[in-house]
């Protein structure tokens, strides 16, 4: 099978360079234009009304999320992850930021609101790249450069029905459903088109309240108040965009109360976490070649909250990383070479875990007037690891497509092979020997005897229909052997309460998964933007049986609309409708598994620009249908409820580049 | 064929009651708004020309899903401004419940009883809607319109308490009648507000109070704008 994956994707490589002899002599270095459709531009991620970049993720179709407290996520590209969530590389303005711990994204602490952006792309790909850094699945976020002084900022309240007000006092059994802000960001500073610096802060309140959770809060958490999760997230950040020379540096901090959830706990971890982080990017484009250099660096701190059981001792996470690189145009072709390292280090009370991992990588492109291509193979080394020292890793992917007046095709394939998991990983925790108390016992990391891969293979294709309308198709294809997987089993025989599952580490499982989706898309400026799309998936674990229930809980058919509108009169609305399949979790024993129902999505938000464009006020109307919604078995569910936002942007962003 | 109780079938002929009442305070709504045509295009030069406050004083004379708690007397702030071919309003009101002195039986979450004397009950609510009006130089005037909002609950519980505060989503129609005198107006008005609680919380209520109109200030059109 591993010289199957390589045969293949040598043959890939092959097929892509002969296309770049063919058409590369002639064709000019024009950029052809980006196209995803997995985009949202400004005028959508404003007529959402979303204040939380979290909210904007849920709402992106091609990712499947879920949460235990609405606000961390857990981010599944294509529905081809299964339970552990991908380690999505989110970049802003090029600039990766990391921020990945025990599953979850921390979105959160992240120098982004949706008042910033610009647009926002997902991009799917594989995972499971280790702890270089380079995935190919990632979100990237563009904001305006600003011109002059500016001064914005957003607030949202929440509210969900079926609260049972007064009446909880009288039914010990009422659930409180709850919950509520307010979420808040501001932003200002100056800039001149050229040079840019801006201060902001994201600030969020949430009362863990919702019926899924707050039986296996209760059991954990040592306080006899309401258990809130709280954040403030300050951040500086400088930018410049100039004839040549790009450059770009930021920092902040994140504090959060909070509790921290992961399935092989199977309940809370009341915690206070706190992220220092920076990140910068250099690039100088010289007669000789565009050379860049990019760092960046975080610090996480996790300490102890009242609680009724043990909790892990107090824990520093470090990760640091660097790369330059080199890159030099010759006859159409751009030849990229670069070279980095990361160091990811924990540490919990004296007792010290630390990777450092140097990596090179090279990547060949070629974009002309009608076909581009690409091929990228980057190498990893796993030094000072006392389990597997001088283990190597590599990650490769092609991809070729072309592009006309009527549209475009996209071939691609991609392949990993390593033995190390994401750094952030549960996995990597357990090898590190960290002591978890009793919210999880540590479980003993198996040594492979092979290096786990996985292979993708995708395919995208879209054409114009007629006058402004695109009809689009993708097919996306993922094989996994050789993987190691949380073999679980959940046993919640009371309902409500810690979900204590028994599990261990089992590794050598394969499987593929295949998904497909079609959709339709009119983007006219100054027009109704629509976007239409069906997905649906097929999951093959050949008989294995720990690989089908890793891989299960997410795969299922999605139907989903979208429109949204401003109007000339400042106007400005959105609306989703869409279907997702019912499905069973096959982690969970009876009772607890339970065919969870096909989801039904409606939401409106209809908004008005206030005060000559200075403000916006918007009412959110979601999951009109009133039923629950649920993405996991101990997730949020989710009710009717209204979201009441009020965004101030004194100076227009009319005047950004 | 599933049979009530006595007492099911009072609370089951209330509630049909009470929604039946909504309807038909939702039809003369929709029954009070004048034609299309019969609204006089509002140019830009009378945007949000004058504002009227009003204060009013009320009670609950039909209450539904809360039997734990007695609706006291509420008092009532009214702000409404010309916009739309309407009136768009923003209306506060604050009412006191008093928890039910008698012990009530309650079950708990693993099927046991145990009693409970339900703690008092302040609650704001903090509206916004828009309605429509018959002429407005008329002696007599009729209006009716939407609200949309949130109901805040304080209990009378200590600080720190989990819980002591709550909020949740209340809309509903509204019904006003009055009489006209210069720029005071005189009225009553019957309001139906539905709280998104589970068990919902229904509430029709009477109110009587006073209003004065006045010529919007610059500074307040402004804003408004």
């Amino acid at each position: 099978m591993r010289h199957c994956f390589g045969i293949a994707l040598m043959s890939i490589v092959f097929v892509a360079s002969q296309v770049h002899a063919q058409v590369g002599e002639n064709a000019p270095e024009e950029a052809l234009p980006s196209w995803s459709p997995w985009t949202m531009t400004a005028s959508e991620i404003q007529s959402t009304g979303a204040v939380r970049f979290s909210e904007l993720i849920r709402m992106m179709p091609a990712l499947e999320t879920w949460s235990s407290d609405r606000y961390t996520h857990r981010i599944v590209g294509m529905g081809l992850g299964g339970l552990h969530p991908d380690p999505i590389d989110i970049t802003l303005d090029g600039l990766s930021l990391p921020a990945f711990l025990l599953d979850r994204v921390l979105t959160e602490s992240l120098p982004v609101s949706p008042g910033d952006l610009d647009e926002l792309t997902f991009t799917p790909g594989l995972t499971m790249a280790g702890p270089a850094r380079k995935t190919n699945v990632t979100i990237a976020l563009r904001t305006p450069m600003r011109s002059g002084w500016h001064l914005s900022g957003a607030f949202a309240v929440i509210n969900e029905t079926g609260d049972p007000g007064p009446a909880k006092h009288t039914d010990a059994r009422a659930n409180n459903v709850d919950r509520s802000g307010p979420a808040t960001w501001v932003r200002t500073g100056w800039g001149n088109k050229r040079w840019m610096i801006q201060a902001g802060v994201n600030t969020d309140l949430h009362h863990l309240t919702d019926e899924r959770i707050s039986g296996r809060v209760r059991g954990t958490y040592a306080e006899d108040v309401q258990p809130v999760i709280t954040q403030f997230a300050p951040f500086v950040r400088i930018r410049h965009e100039g004839d040549g020379l790009r450059f770009q540096a930021m920092g902040g901090q994140s504090r959060r109360k909070d509790f921290i959830y992961h399935e092989s706990a199977g309940q809370e971890w009341p915690a206070r976490l706190r992220r220092e982080w920076a990140a910068s990017l250099l690039e100088k484009n010289s007669s000789f070649a565009l050379m860049s250099f990019r760092a960046d660096a975080s610090r996480i701190s996790l300490s102890e909250r009242p609680s009724f059981i043990e909790l892990p001792s107090p824990l520093l996470i470090e990760d640091a990383s660097v790369e330059g690189s080199l890159e030099k145009r010759l006859s159409g072709i751009a030849f990229r070479l670069a070279v980095g390292a990361r160091r990811w280090m924990i540490d919990q009370e004296g007792k010290h875990f630390e990777q450092f991992t140097p990596t090179a990588s090279t990547e060949i492109s070629r974009t002309g007037q009608t076909w581009s291509s690409k091929v990228f193979v980057q190498l990893s080394r796993l030094a000072d690891d006392a389990w597997q020292p001088n283990t190597y890793s590599w990650l490769a992917n092609a991809s070729v497509t072309n592009s006309g007046v009527k549209g475009s095709i996209s071939l691609r394939l991609a392949g990993t092979q390593g033995h190390f998991p994401e750094p952030g990983h549960l996995m990597t925790w357990n090898r590190a020997e960290v002591s978890l108390g009793d919210w999880m016992p540590t479980r003993a990391v198996p040594a492979s005897s092979s290096a786990p891969r996985s292979l993708e293979f995708g395919l995208l294709g879209r054409r114009l229909l007629s006058g402004s309308w695109h009809g689009w198709a993708h097919a996306h294809i993922r094989l996994f052997e050789g993987h190691t997987l949380a073999d679980r089993v959940i046993d919640q025989r009371f309902g409500i309460g810690p979900l204590l599952p028994e599990w261990q580490w089992s590794s050598g499982h394969s499987g593929w998964l295949f998904s497909r989706a079609a959709g339709i898309e009119r983007l006219e400026p100054g027009d109704i933007t629509w976007r239409a799309f069906f997905q649906f998936y097929h999951v093959s674990s050949q008989g294995d049986d720990a690989f089908f229930r890793h891989q299960t809980g997410f795969p299922r058919h999605r139907l989903q609309v979208m429109a949204s509108d401003t109007r000339p009169g400042g106007v400005r609305w959105m609306t989703r409708l869409g279907y997702a399949s019912a499905w069973t979790w096959p982690e969970y024993r009876e009772p607890a598994r339970r065919v969870i129902p096909a989801d039904i999505i409606a939401e409106i938000t209809i908004g008005k620009t206030l005060f000559s464009g200075v403000a916006d006020a918007l009412v959110s109307v979601l999951n009109i249908p009133d039923r629950p919604l649920g993405n996991h078995p101990a997730g949020v569910e989710e009710q009717l409820a209204i979201r009441l936002t009020l965004s101030v942007a004194p100076v227009s962003r009319s005047q950004d580049k | 064929m599933t049979t009530l109780s006595p007492a099911a079938r009072r609370v089951f002929c209330f509630r049909t009651r009470l929604h039946s009442l909504f309807g038909v305070l939702l039809v003369i709504s929709m029954a009070a708004l004048p034609a299309r045509g019969q609204t006089p295009a509002a140019s830009p030069q009378e945007a949000f020309p004058s504002l009227r406050i009003g204060a009013s004083g009320g009670m609950v004379f039909r209450e539904s899903g809360m039997p734990g708690w007695s609706p006291g007397a509420d008092g009532r702030l009214t702000i409404d401004t010309p916009y739309a071919g309407g009136r768009l309003r923003l209306d506060t009101a604050y009412r006191a419940w008093t928890g039910s002195s008698e012990i009530l039986a309650i079950v708990d979450r693993d099927g046991g009883t145990g009693q409970v004397s339900p703690p008092d009950v302040q609650t704001i609510d903090i509206l916004a809607g828009w309605g429509l009006s018959n002429a407005p130089d008329a002696p007599i005037f009729l209006e009716a319109g939407l609200l949309l909002g949130n109901r805040f609950m304080l209990f009378d519980l200590p600080h720190g308490t989990a819980a002591r505060f709550e909020s949740e989503m209340l809309a509903g129609p509204w019904i006003r009648v009055g009489r006209i005198a210069g720029p005071v107006r005189l009225f009553g008005e019957v309001r139906a507000l539905r709280v998104l609680t589970n068990p919902r919380w229904d509430t029709i209520g009477l109110s009587g109070g006073i209003a004065v109109e006045f010529a919007t200030p610059g500074w307040i059109r402004w804003i408004l704008r």
